[in-house]
């Protein structure tokens, strides 16, 4: 299958269609680590069409009552009653991926009336010039974080499953940097098909420095290499991942989590430190219901509530396109740069600062773009700061940088309070609002769209929740 | 005139498509001057009257270019190949949402890629060698098809680059076409020279698309990255600065178009059952 057999150009879409036998089985097979292309392959010659070209390594996504439709769940239907709930016979709608003409997608009635929407490029934040200079290292993080105090009631994040959700982790690089062997579990783990390196065996690059933020943190939880960055549609002109892809990982993820119960931690915290970089690689006009990095309905986010409903803390990075000195790729747009996932209501979206609480200038500012949740960022978190090492410049090892280095030590923050609390005592949302309340206000009235809430305390968090004696 | 001529190098001329090298083989003999004041000419040696130029001394790059009369009078379906492909007109102005996609995989993308970039501006076909473990010594027959297919994919080029001047609807000369994204913003600063063509459709993507297919026809077990190698390829076009995704994928789409063309030809359809010999 390439795309080009259209004979047109083409948009890759996530298309919703009506249950199946043979999509069931795909979200199946996909669940159970096989290609679902054979399964696909029949569904597509009962299907075909000349306009529409369906990707049969991507399979089928379930999205039960449709996108918008929320399924009546809770932190505690976890197991038995999710398995019930979300049974894939029990969806009524699922995902596939197609590539089709622009011109058929644009007339009434496409896809049967049913809804498409855009499965854009996405990419990890990239690593900032050299001329920005570590303003401290990781021992300044730590004591500005405290985590002295947290050790010593017990936060060291033990119980608490961690994915990186990124270009995949090297464990040898982690054990290396910290002096002791990471917890990585490979079975609960998940690498797209397309991807050759295992789990924690990955080249190191931006994955690495996200786990080492949240190990720096939190050095006992349990890593899970999710390497959705590295996943790319076969065979098509593109180099990048697609939300496609994320939503692969998440569906493996919410099946781990909620359904089956494979993960056995008492909590599971989701770093997401990437995003879309731009406006212009969202194929859609302004308004059009199938685009992505505005659209509150995206079916991405049915996968980051059902997550969430679960007891999932997910974390964004709030982008590095702040006004100041924006990343290049930003292309100098610095206004409503938070867009798609990283703008959801339900993650808590992180902005960047260096360990003198100066925001860094390249931290991407609320509002978010128009037609998502503005009071954006949420709480900012420490950056620039020697760390990991993932990167030798020409005056030695350069700092981590970018908010996905703050999104990380967010995510080992939370990770170390949930330690002592489970969702099941304090459910996401709960932790939100802790994590903003306590926060060190930061950069005039708050909240601002530079700070957020201020910067994170997580002391002073466990404090809030009754987990750290004053 | 012998193999591999390099008619200069000078781009627009010397580029990527028939007159590709592909490494020792299929190019004459090798040639050393020989001394005027000791020449061997007086020593009398047996002659052979009989002696006859084989099909195999052939220069695949020229021989390939036989091709063309015959794929232009091919008709498939009805229709000669220029009326199969057709190609809608580029985007015209260009807008900046095509330049932003540009300039973000400059930014995002263009480090990691450029060692490929650069690789692949000229003779890019190497990569095609390289992946099937080939030489024109070791696999002539195949050679020789991959020379008719880029001898018929650059003159398609040419053509459909020729198809769209003027964009917007057809003026006066004088002529002009598409230009390139690196002429609507000098920043791009492509790594590599910007031919001397309009950027609608992508040479690259449609002469590497249309080996990958045909390519795929005779090593089926190699389909799935014999089609990656072609998309890669295209895409760090754009990456490079030097296309839109319009053109990488038009480029890739006229390929598909033409291929059946291609299979038409006797000449094409003999050298593939040789190709076929060799990878027995």
């Amino acid at each position: 299958m390439t795309p080009w057999e259209l004979g047109s150009g083409y948009v890759r879409v996530l298309a919703q269609r009506n249950q199946n036998s043979l999509l069931v089985k795909a979200a199946n097979d996909l669940l159970k680590g096989d290609s679902p292309a054979g399964t696909m392959s029949e569904y597509i010659q009962r299907n075909a069409a000349t306009d529409f070209l369906i990707d049969d390594e991507f399979g089928a996504l379930p999205i039960w009552d449709g996108a918008d439709q929320r399924p009546a769940v809770s932190i505690r239907d976890r197991g038995e009653k999710a398995s019930s709930l979300l049974a894939l016979d029990k969806s009524k709608k699922f995902l596939i991926r197609a590539y089709v003409d622009p011109v058929s997608l644009a007339k009434p009635g496409f896809n049967n009336g049913e809804p498409v929407w855009l499965d854009p490029d996405v990419r990890g934040g990239l690593t900032l010039p050299p001329a920005n200079k570590a303003t401290g290292d990781t021992d300044t993080v730590r004591q500005d974080l405290n985590t002295a105090t947290l050790q010593h009631n017990g936060l060291y994040g033990a119980g608490v499953a961690v994915a990186i959700v990124d270009t995949g982790i090297c464990k040898a690089h982690l054990a290396k940097r910290f002096g002791f062997e990471p917890d990585l579990n490979d079975g609960n783990s998940w690498t797209p098909p397309t991807v050759a390196t295992k789990p924690g065996f990955h080249r190191i690059g931006h994955g690495t420095m996200c786990a080492y933020g949240v190990l720096a943190v939190a050095p006992n939880v349990t890593l899970l290499d999710y390497p959705l960055l590295l996943g790319r549609p076969a065979g098509e002109h593109t180099v990048s991942a697609t939300i496609g892809e994320m939503m692969r990982g998440y569906l493996t993820l919410i099946w781990r989590w909620a359904v089956t119960g494979a993960i056995p931690q008492s909590a599971l915290v989701v770093n997401n430190s990437w995003g879309i970089f731009h406006p212009s690689l969202d194929d859609f006009p302004p308004g059009d219901p199938q685009r992505y990095i505005d659209n509150p309905n995206h079916p991405f986010r049915l996968y980051v509530w059902l997550l969430t409903a679960f007891g999932a803390d997910v974390v964004f990075a709030a982008g590095n396109c702040g006004g100041g000195c924006p990343n290049a790729v930003c292309l100098q747009r610095t206004e409503g740069m938070i867009m798609g996932a990283n703008a959801y209501d339900e993650v808590l979206t992180l902005a960047g600062c260096d360990i003198l609480d100066a925001r860094v200038c390249y931290s991407s500012q609320g509002p978010s773009i128009a037609g998502m949740p503005p009071q954006k960022p949420d709480i900012t978190a420490y950056t620039q700061f020697l760390g990991s090492k993932i990167q030798r410049g020409p005056r030695g090892f350069e700092p981590d940088t970018g908010t996905s280095t703050s999104c990380a030590v967010a995510s080992g923050c939370v990770a170390a309070l949930r330690t002592l609390r489970p969702p099941t005592a304090t459910d996401p949302a709960t932790m939100i609002a802790v994590l903003k309340a306590t926060a060190r206000p930061q950069g005039g009235a708050v909240p601002n769209y530079d700070y957020g809430y201020g910067i994170v305390r997580p002391v002073a968090a466990g404090r809030s929740l009754g987990i750290i004696i004053p | 005139m012998g193999g591999n001529w390099f008619g200069g190098n000078w781009f627009g001329g010397n580029w990527f498509g028939g007159n590709w090298s592909g490494g020792s083989g299929g190019g004459g003999s090798p040639v050393f001057a020989m001394r005027a004041d000791r020449p061997l000419a007086e020593i009398a040696i047996t002659r052979d009257y009989s002696a006859k130029f084989r099909d195999a001394e052939w220069d695949p790059d020229l021989r390939a270019i036989a091709i063309l009369p015959e794929f232009l009078s091919q008709q498939v379906d009805g229709k000669y190949w220029q009326a199969a492909v057709a190609l809608p007109p580029p985007t015209y102005p260009v807008t900046a949402k095509m330049i932003n996609e540009v300039l973000v995989l400059a930014v995002a993308e263009r480090p990691e890629a450029l060692g490929e970039i650069v690789e692949e501006n000229q003779n890019f076909q190497m990569r095609w060698l390289q992946l099937l473990n080939i030489t024109a010594t070791s696999h002539p027959h195949t050679f020789l098809l991959m020379k008719i297919m880029a001898r018929v994919g650059e003159f398609a080029m040419v053509a459909l680059k020729l198809q769209y001047s003027n964009p917007p609807g057809a003026t006066a000369p004088p002529y002009w076409y598409q230009p390139r994204p690196s002429q609507v913003c000098p920043t791009l600063y492509p790594p590599v020279q910007v031919p001397g063509h309009p950027a609608y459709p992508a040479g690259h993507a449609l002469i590497g698309t249309l080996t990958s297919e045909c390519l795929a026809d005779l090593l089926p077990q190699y389909k799935e990255p014999l089609r990656a190698l072609a998309a890669r390829v295209g895409m760090n076009r754009m990456i490079a600065g030097l296309h839109y995704r319009e053109d990488i994928d038009a480029g890739a789409r006229a390929a598909v178009a033409i291929r059946p063309f291609l299979q038409a030809c006797k000449f094409y359809a003999a050298t593939f059952e040789l190709a076929k010999t060799e990878w027995q």
